[in-house]
């Protein structure tokens, strides 16, 4: 198990940095300078001269050649991969509790052409706002799906499992950004109600859990739907699948209470598939925020890189192609880890 | 406490002969009468698609204009008089007058305005002569401002958008894009996924560490990110990638690149291979896993034994054994390709302005209308789009229910939703 996780995650950085330079070369491959994109006919050479050299956009993309024996490893990063990966990399000394400098990478992802706006600086801007939506999301998908998943797997064939069965394809199959349309467009005609970002911007958790709870409800609430009735189906075929099982029969044959039978000897082996779900749900709900942050008008992670995508800003994309990588592999490794931790017979080679 | 009862078995289903392919389809139907309405949503949807033509009661992308009674004939007009007095005029001119039935066009007017009299004159063309003569009293219309925003009603039954175009006409034109999309991406992302599967699974060694590791990275973008990178990508107006798309439709495509009454088909046909290629990631990861089991059988063994090339083994023999999965991955990922399709529309990425899209019509512009009171342009659109997937997954279901009766109803692995969350 040791050596499985650490074989995945030695992979990692190399995942991390091909995701990145696939992304920069595909994005190179199209005809047209990025100077050229953004500036257009309104500059004449020299100022795109003068712009391709402050974005070092003349340097060749790949190390041409590699001399490790030169110190700073100029002719590591005289490329323009090379340069933002060393822009990443860089030891910098940070402060750390008064005296203490430690030495960190320097984490720059450069910045984009459009508004010179750091990457790190925007993203840490807009990655709580994300994670939060994700968070409450998960919470919500959890809370929707397994409780009643559970009921309908104890009660099959009741008109409750016929109105729950119908109830979550039906959550399964209408998209989110089309409930989340209705949402903001019932929501304002019938109760007057506008989403609260419409108003004000994100108020973080700590200055006002209220408010922001207000503003992360709705949006997460609809994007829960979707996961929640996936959630839910699986809970119900593996909990019903589960309740076959000689081992249950066994209990009900002693005269335990169902109680007991459902909470102790089912459940617990009844999850193992759905937390895996649940884990591989949260890498893949990130799309899903994609579109629910645009109706909502939350400014996340998810609106920025699809701006960044539709305008071209291959070192924004670049950037995130490289953390989306490094939360594919951490999640897919956690669901791996969880997964052998409550079923002792799987085994990783 | 549970009790487990056997499924009762159906007395008259052993008793009678094999009933007919009619009598059995109503019988299933019966049973499972959310799978029937789920067919029946795919069959009508599809079927408005394939006959937009005929069935869409407007061209989607044409204004449709307003006709209503702006004011009073103050005085009668015999038929070759040339002024027209108005009273209670409510509104200017647009471009067609209508006096009684008759249609004369308003740009040939001269009009001025006297308090809440319009006096017109008429400056006579050809076509627009005043025919018959006009009671005094009788109602004046004005037809020609653009029909915008009406709500539902018996002449628009979904009400018109922003650009006065018939809601219901782009939603049924919508459904055309839609099956045209899911149809052309899932041909490609199966055939391309199966490809690319078989070879991985059945080369094994490194053309499988090549191929799996470069599934992996484009499995880690989330997929409607990767989706608008690769239309970017490939649709962008100067890449090569798109002169070949455009090359190999020529030849299908007749005036302005309109193909089966839909413009501007190149674009459509970019987002179709950008779906494709997202799809073809899924379907090579699921159909490489079953190649690794196939080919330790026997047969793969003594074709390999007699000689048998590799191309060959893997066309011959796993290639066919596989090809019953390439088909329910298609139908698991063709509700998964039109949602992507309405997903990255939605963005404004993909299908083009003003192409009738689903997800275009659930776009920014429309929803600042909802949010102003006007809901159906968004509304309708996005009902089609979710009564589509609707379907497609209840007839999953109840597929999953007929082929396996010990599944007491719908507990699959979650109704065909694949690895998109949208």
């Amino acid at each position: 198990m040791r050596e499985y996780i650490l074989r995945r995650l030695i992979l990692l950085p190399f995942m991390m940095l091909g995701v990145s330079l696939l992304t920069l070369l595909a994005f190179r491959v199209i005809p047209g300078d990025v100077v050229d994109i953004h500036c257009g006919f309104q500059c004449d050479e020299d100022t795109k001269r003068i712009l391709r050299d402050e974005f070092g956009l003349d340097d060749p993309l790949l190390p041409t050649s590699l001399d490790f024996t030169d110190p700073p490893f100029v002719s590591l990063h005289q490329s323009q991969y090379g340069d933002w990966v060393w822009d990443i990399v860089k030891p910098e000394l940070h402060t750390i509790a008064g005296p203490i400098e430690v030495p960190l990478p320097k984490l720059d992802l450069g910045k984009s052409f459009r508004g010179r706006l750091e990457v790190t600086t925007e993203l840490g801007r807009r990655m709580p706002i994300t994670v939060e939506l994700m968070i409450m999301t998960l919470i919500f998908t959890a809370v929707l799906g397994v409780p009643t998943g559970i009921l309908s797997a104890i009660r099959p064939g009741t008109i409750y499992d016929a109105v729950a069965r119908f109830s979550t394809i039906v959550w399964l199959s209408v998209p989110g950004f089309y409930v989340g349309t209705l949402v903001v467009i019932f929501g304002s005609k019938w109760f007057g109600w506008t989403p609260p970002q419409f108003g004000t911007g994100y108020t973080p958790f700590i200055d006002d859990p209220l408010i922001n709870l207000e503003q992360f409800m709705i949006p997460s609430l609809v994007l829960a739907l979707g996961s929640a009735g996936l959630v839910m189906r699986l809970t119900r075929s593996s909990m019903l699948e589960v309740m076959r099982n000689d081992y249950i029969r066994t209990a009900w044959s002693k005269g335990l209470r169902e109680r007991s039978v459902v909470w102790r000897h089912a459940l617990k082996n009844a999850l193992i598939p759905v937390v895996t779900v649940l884990g591989l749900e949260a890498g893949g709900l990130l799309g899903g925020a994609v579109l629910i942050e645009t109706i909502f008008a939350l400014n996340g992670v998810g609106v920025y890189v699809v701006q960044a995508v539709i305008s071209r800003e291959f070192l924004v994309v670049q950037s995130m192609a490289f953390l989306f990588a490094f939360v594919y592999v951490l999640t897919n490794l956690t669901v791996d880890v969880v997964y052998a931790w409550l079923d002792p017979r799987i085994r990783y080679a | 406490m549970v009790k487990e009862v056997a499924a009762p078995i159906d007395v008259q289903e052993a008793a009678t002969p094999r009933p007919g392919r009619w009598r059995r389809g109503a019988f299933l139907a019966r049973q499972h009468p959310l799978g029937a309405f789920g067919l029946l949503c795919i069959l009508v949807l599809f079927g408005a698609g394939v006959l937009a033509d005929v069935v869409a009661p407007y061209n989607p992308t044409e204004e449709s204009r307003l006709t209503r009674q702006v004011g009073i004939l103050a005085e009668a007009v015999s038929a070759d008089d040339n002024v027209f007095t108005i009273d209670q005029a409510e509104t200017g001119p647009g471009s067609t007058i209508l006096i009684g039935e008759e249609k004369v066009r308003l740009s040939d007017f001269i009009h001025s305005e006297v308090g809440d009299t319009l006096v017109i004159e008429v400056v006579r063309g050809e076509d627009d002569t005043v025919a018959v003569p006009h009671e005094s009293g009788e109602g004046f219309e004005l037809r020609g401002a653009v029909d915008q925003l009406s709500p539902p009603s018996l002449s628009h039954p979904f009400g018109t958008d922003r650009s006065g175009w018939d809601v219901l006409s782009r939603t049924i034109w919508g459904a055309r894009i839609s099956l045209l999309i899911g149809l052309v991406s899932v041909s490609v992302g199966i055939s391309l996924g199966a490809f690319f599967g078989v070879l991985s699974g059945y080369m094994g060694g490194i053309v499988d560490s090549i191929v799996q590791r470069f599934v992996d990275m484009l499995l880690a973008f989330p997929a409607l990110v990767l989706l608008l990178a690769i239309i970017t990508v490939i649709g962008d107006e100067d890449s090569s990638a798109r002169k070949a798309i455009d090359d190999l439709l020529s030849p299908i495509l007749t005036g302005q690149g309109t193909f089966w009454g839909i413009p501007a088909f190149v674009d459509i046909f970019v987002v179709s291979i950008g779906i494709g290629v997202a799809v073809a990631v899924g379907t090579a990861r699921i159909i490489r896993g079953a190649v690794l089991s196939l080919k330790e059988n026997v047969y793969i063994e003594a074709a390999r034994s007699i000689g048998a090339s590799s191309p060959r083994i893997m066309w011959v023999h796993i290639f066919p054994n596989v090809a019953a999965l390439v088909v329910v991955l298609g139908s698991i990922f063709l509700p998964i390709a039109i949602l992507a399709e309405s997903a990255i529309s939605f963005l404004g990425v993909g299908v083009p302005y003003p192409t009738p899209s689903w997800g275009a019509d659930l776009s920014e512009q429309n929803r600042e209308n909802a949010l102003q009171g006007d809901w159906w342009p968004a509304f309708f659109p996005g009902l089609a789009l979710s009564l589509i997937v609707l379907g497609f997954n209840m007839v999953g279901d109840a597929f999953r229910d007929i082929s396996d009766p010990r599944l007491r109803g719908g507990q699959g692995s979650g109704g065909g939703r694949g690895g998109v969350s949208l």
